[in-house]
């Protein structure tokens, strides 16, 4: 057996090591998280149902966001993580307690969501998620969540049944794919007279929901959907149906899914001689990894968004943001919101037990977030029942050069 | 029948990146039996070469100035990128494992395929800990080389997705009804070009006479005077080389490249190697293109959403009925 095979065995079984510390490293800090729950509760005035989060005086305040932070959406998800980031360079301390940020990349997918949640839920310092990014992530992860009574409040899963789990514990910020699916529909009929549609979407929770969300509704308003097809996400070549869905000669495209795919979709239409209206949900509006990375070909292209920064405090946001990470990309703001309701609930339920800990009873965390109205950087936020918000607005958008510029702004409720 | 010309015209685009990754495949599999799983990988590294090039270039305006001579020198590089990651690869993760059973190698290149992407979405973190290495007070490398190596590590790889600027935009031919990107054109031509280039390379050169007695007998090829660990390595460098160009037309036409890239394109040109009949080069070009055309004809009369599972039925019907390949691959035998 020569040398260097003892090396690269030596280097897999390290590997492997590896791997299984990672595992157990989490697996040990769930044991502290039921201590906590059970923990010596005397000084807190009402028994919490949900357990109370106890921090020692030292360790950090944990606040914990999921999203992606690698391969093809991760534009977005670095976006919610500086935007997090900021909230907590704002908020300072929480009653002495250091805050910290912890990202935990989902990959926008269900397993490697539900691995970050579970995570999550086992540090027993952490207060609260912001995410999960992506609507097919939230939805498995929310059981968790759930059942470990963590408060989430997801700036940006839009899909419907991500707030229709009846939990306490789960909010959303942004306007549902319903009501995006309705104004995309009234934009293209009332606002471009288009009565043909094709749509394509990328098979996900998020993008064929709300794909069939915008099929129903174009054809309830009496267009013609010519035609509805399905890639696959990750995949580079869509030309084949590129191909299939202009047949039919549509006068407008809609595409259900992300960025990265969305970019490389609309340049493939454009490159088969399709001239007509590009349109997208929330997925793609991103400068950086769609209007760019469709090299020219996103010109013109709409896209609707619901978390537009720009209400109380904006100004002073962007500025701190810009200055350390550039222009926001989509959900920047959202997730300073989010982030910000967050800090602001526990600071208003805390309190500090005889030992010099910091105590977080979790019912009682979650129940202020619903009863608190806030002003934030992307709206007035005020929760209803469902953990959905009362009050949303819903913005078109159209790319204009290197810029997405803002065409027609939708109120909803109230 | 226009939009069916229209969709053979995009199975040959496809079929060309198949059939261009699924040489390398084959030729390896011809001299050393087999199947290197990190190629799909090598491709994608010859794409971030490629895109580091050409993103340099852009920046000085040079390919505003010069786009041919812009777009030859980031072939170069993702060919050479490529080349070199695929000779370092065999001498280190397959040639100490040349006498061990074929299944270690294989864990080998599996192992090899999850390294390469890693250390390309992690290449940013390493300039950052290489430059954080301090001997007392004084820091390893001087102030202005610790910029630049951040610099590089940051436009070379990382987590997020790198772009290609769009050189060649979606401009095209009308022929009737049916058009045509420049862009397709160009696919088209450099995958029949380089395979032509391959298939005279092992016909008519002493090399090639050399790869083919290695792929025959590598002991009677040694004692023939030829110098087997030079010519496997060469094979790795050629092979490798093919699927940098792939990797750098890859960026070129879709504009997006990612660390996880190469799994998708490295799996279906196996699936053409083995189609065509792993081990012979004509054999792997023409389960390429006919990979890529099955695709399409598929997304024409089925869903689109049937297009992989109708790649891989063909995969598995022909592993049935005729397990060697269309043209007959080495199969036992290896023969290139």
């Amino acid at each position: 057996m020569s040398k260097r095979f003892v090396f690269v065995s030596l280097l897999t079984i390290a590997m492997l090591l590896f791997a299984a510390c990672g595992g157990a490293a989490s697996a040990e800090e769930a044991a502290p998280a039921e201590a906590a729950d059970t923990a010596d509760t005397a000084d807190a005035a009402v028994e919490d149902e949900w357990g109370y989060i106890t921090i020692p005086a030292g360790e950090k305040v944990v606040l914990g966001l999921s999203s992606a932070l690698s391969a093809g959406y991760a534009a977005y998800g670095q976006d919610m993580l500086n935007g997090a980031t900021v909230a907590v360079q704002d908020f300072g301390d929480l009653n002495g307690w250091e805050v910290v940020v912890e990202g935990g990349d989902d990959q926008c997918e269900g397993a490697p969501g539900v691995t970050v949640a579970e995570q999550f839920s086992a540090n027993p310092y952490l207060i609260g998620v912001v995410g999960p990014m992506c609507s097919g992530t939230a939805i498995p992860a929310i059981d968790i969540y759930a059942a470990n009574h963590v408060l989430m409040i997801t700036p940006s899963s839009t899909a419907i049944p991500v707030t229709a789990s009846g939990n306490q514990n789960i909010f959303r910020i942004v306007a549902n794919d319903d009501l995006q699916a309705t104004v995309t529909v009234d934009y293209l009929f009332n606002e471009l007279d288009l009565t043909t549609l094709g749509i394509v979407h990328d098979q996900s929770i998020y993008g064929q929901g709300i794909a069939e969300a915008v099929q129903s509704k174009f054809e309830a308003a009496g267009g013609t959907v010519t035609g509805i097809e399905g890639i696959t996400r990750g995949d580079q070549d869509f030309s084949a149906v590129v191909s299939t869905i202009l047949e039919a000669d549509p006068a407008a495209i809609y595409w259900g899914g992300m960025d990265a795919e969305g970019a490389l979709l609309v340049n493939q239409l454009r490159a088969a001689g399709f001239e007509g209206v590009f349109f997208g949900p929330d997925g793609i509006k991103s400068i950086p990894s769609f209007v760019q990375a469709a090299g020219g070909a996103a010109e013109g292209a709409y896209m609707t968004f619901g978390a537009v920064g720009g209400a109380t405090g904006y100004e002073e946001f962007l500025a701190k943001f810009t200055e350390q990470f550039g222009d926001p990309v989509a959900y920047g703001p959202g997730s300073y919101d989010a982030a910000t309701i967050v800090l602001n609930a526990a600071k208003a339920v805390a309190t500090v037990d005889s030992d010099g800990n910091l105590i977080i009873p979790k019912k009682a965390l979650a129940d202020m977030v619903r009863a608190t109205p806030y002003d934030g950087i992307t709206g007035h936020l005020e929760f209803d029942e469902n953990g959905d918000l009362k009050v949303v607005s819903i913005t078109v958008f159209q790319a204009q050069g290197e810029e997405l510029v803002p065409v027609k702004v939708y109120d909803f409720g109230e | 029948m226009q939009k069916l010309v229209e969709q053979l015209i995009n199975g040959l685009t496809v079929g060309s990146f198949y059939a261009l990754i699924a040489l390398g495949y084959t030729m390896v599999y011809g001299v050393l039996s087999m199947i290197n799983f990190a190629h799909g990988d090598i491709f994608m590294v010859g794409a971030y070469f490629g895109c580091f090039t050409i993103t340099q270039l852009s920046k000085t305006g040079f390919t505003e100035s010069n786009p041919v001579l812009a777009i030859i020198f980031t072939f170069i590089a993702g060919a050479i990128g490529a080349a070199l990651t695929g000779i370092t690869i065999e001498k280190f993760a397959y040639r100490p494992l040349r006498k061990a059973s074929r299944l270690a190698t294989l864990i080998s290149a599996i192992g090899t395929s999850i390294f390469l992407q890693e250390f390309v979405r992690l290449i940013p973190k390493f300039g950052s800990l290489i430059t954080s290495i301090h001997f007392g007070e004084k820091n390893l490398f001087p102030e202005s080389w610790r910029a630049a190596i951040i610099n590089v590590t940051q436009t070379f790889g990382g987590a997020m997705v790198k772009t290609y600027p769009g050189i060649l935009g979606t401009a095209g031919i009308k022929l009737g009804e049916i058009s045509i990107s420049y862009s397709r054109i160009l696919i088209m031509a450099i995958a029949i070009v380089f395979m032509v280039l391959l298939y005279l390379l092992v016909r008519l050169t002493k090399l090639g006479k050399a790869m083919r007695a290695v792929s025959e007998d590598k002991e009677t090829a040694a004692l023939m005077g030829i110098d087997v660990n030079k010519i496997i390595s060469n094979t790795f460098f050629i092979g490798s080389a093919l699927a940098g160009i792939a990797g750098v037309m890859m960026g070129i036409f879709y504009l997006q490249i990612r660390p996880t890239m190469g799994f998708t394109p490295g799996i279906k040109a196996f699936t053409a190697a083995v189609v065509g009949g792993i081990g012979n080069i004509p054999g792997a070009m023409l389960g390429g293109y006919l990979l890529g055309l099955a695709e399409v004809i598929s997304i024409q009369f089925l869903p689109a959403v049937y297009k992989d599972i109708v790649a891989f039925a063909i995969l598995i019907v022909m592993l049935i009925v005729k397990p060697t390949g269309i043209l007959g691959g080495s199969g036992g035998k290896n023969k290139l």
